[in-house]
């Protein structure tokens, strides 16, 4: 969380993603609160009593109100930018850890993202459009050589054999089939 | 590519009415755009009608393929040639969405107050994913944090928060064909092109090109810039950066190019543009790298 005005806070920018912060996000809301009510009052003494006096503090109030929101939305809008990055990185089906981290709206984002994208991709051509976040990197052979690192079980190639995924088991297997299943983390590509 | 063509077994056939491509000139034409859309700064003008014909293309391609015998040595080269059509478009397609992503109110905003006339930079399905964006991102500001703000601040303009695109980023670009008619007058001191005509020198029959020994033997006017035709007194002024940019991205006799490692040794000179006469290169990395010499420009 980004430090606020006054309250203290991490300073630092976390890179990995983390939990979302509810009872910090709680904390800078209920200050500007405070804030707005004390700007409130004095504006309505200051136009009443016409102290002029009030009206550096009802400003620099204001400023700190501003700034509140900016440290916000920009918290939030970074956070939507890493979620917007699962959904190129892990596919439409985030595993259960990332889940947690994320709040009820967050997800709610993300299924409406994911449903735009889908949109669009399947709008791109042909009966099924393209897949986009497919071929993240240029093809360098058809066929490449891969390691399993978990039981995945039967795996289909196109011209309709089956392949046995067993754990530490090497197959050579067209690339296109396989870069899901590398990023998913359950082949390995062996560079040799 | 002439294999191609005799495996599609049929005629060259671009899907827009006017212009008959082959399919290699459509591949060439993606690539550009595609190098166009990475290198720029912002959102440039939708190609849908190539996109469109090189998913036809692709699936052409891969019926072809079905119905061609097995273990054939043609199968997997074009399988391959598939295969990187096919990153290539999903790289051009990517990029486009995440400019959209990035400065989604800009786009919005430009594409609300265009006038009928001009063409559409989004194409109608990107469009609607930009708006849908848009859309998404609000609800959940508004729902998580903006409701519970006091009431005068519960809203954000996002055409403020969101950056704009920095068109004032350095690009190189590497001109493919002659170019006549270019230039422009300058406007003031800051807007000259620094390093842009550095080393140039008079070619027989007008013209400019540039002192590099190892091209000589590349057609005359292809050139670094776009001043190939320039007689020597209008080569004097300095090029506007804007009117550059117009060229180098509507322009289809020059594109952006990627940077070499040669590019990053050359220094930056700074000072007004010297006048066409036989000067001795200040910096001899110009002089001798390899690859058409390429130029560094701000764009604004």
């Amino acid at each position: 969380m980004w430090s606020t005005a006054r309250s203290g806070g991490p300073e630092h920018r976390v890179l990995r993603r983390q939990d979302w912060q509810e009872d910090g996000l709680r904390q800078v809301l209920e200050e500007m609160k405070a804030l707005y009510e004390q700007n409130q009052s004095d504006v309505n003494e200051a136009k009443s009593s016409g102290r002029g006096d009030l009206i550096p503090t009802i400003k620099f109030r204001h400023c700190s109100l501003l700034r509140n929101q900016r440290c916000i939305v920009a918290y939030l809008y970074d956070r939507l930018l890493r979620i917007r990055a699962l959904r190129w990185e892990y596919g439409s089906v985030l595993p259960s850890a990332l889940r947690f981290h994320m709040s009820a709206e967050e997800m709610d984002w993300f299924n409406r993202y994911k449903k735009s994208l889908a949109t669009y991709m399947r709008s791109l051509g042909g009966d099924e459009g393209l897949d986009i976040t497919q071929d993240m990197k240029p093809p360098k052979s058809l066929y490449i050589e891969v390691r399993c690192l978990k039981d995945y079980g039967e795996f289909e190639v196109e011209d309709g054999t089956s392949v046995l995924l067993k754990k530490n088991s090497q197959h050579f297997l067209p690339r296109w089939k396989c870069e899901q299943l590398i990023r998913q983390g359950i082949l390995e590509h062996v560079l040799s | 590519m002439a294999e191609e063509a005799d495996l599609l077994g049929q005629d060259s056939d671009g899907d827009s009415e006017e212009v008959v491509l082959t399919p290699a000139e459509l591949i060439d034409r993606l690539e550009q755009a595609w190098m166009n859309e990475k290198f720029a700064p912002e959102l440039l003008e939708n190609k849908s009608e190539i996109v469109e014909c090189v998913m036809e293309q692709l699936e052409h391609m891969e019926e072809n393929l079905k119905r061609a015998k097995k273990g054939d040595l043609k199968v997997s080269i074009h399988q391959m040639e598939m295969e990187r059509i096919r990153f290539v478009l999903s790289s051009y397609l990517r990029c486009r969405l995440m400019k959209i992503e990035k400065f989604f109110p800009h786009i919005l905003e430009k594409e609300k107050t265009r006038r009928e006339e001009e063409p559409s930079i989004l194409s109608p399905e990107e469009f609607v994913f930009a708006k849908e964006f848009l859309a998404n991102t609000e609800t959940y500001l508004k729902d998580t944090a903006l409701k519970h703000m006091p009431p005068n601040l519960q809203k954000v303009d996002l055409m403020r928060t969101v950056p704009k695109p920095d068109l004032d980023a350095y690009v190189f670009l590497r001109v493919k064909e002659r170019q006549e008619n270019i230039l422009v007058e300058p406007e003031s001191d800051e807007q000259r092109v620094p390093f842009l005509f550095q080393g140039l020198r008079d070619r027989p029959g007008g013209g400019l090109t540039a002192l590099d020994p190892i091209q000589n033997r590349r057609t005359p006017g292809c050139f670094w810039g776009h001043t190939a035709n320039l007689k020597p007194e209008i080569t004097t002024r300095e090029m506007r950066p804007w009117d550059l940019r117009r060229h180098i991205f509507g322009n289809p006799a020059c594109h952006p190019v990627p940077r070499t490692a040669a590019i990053s040794t050359v220094p930056w000179v700074p000072g007004p543009w010297r006048s066409a006469q036989s000067i001795p290169l200040t910096c001899p990395q110009l002089c001798h790298s390899s690859q058409n010499q390429q130029m560094m420009l701000p764009l604004c």
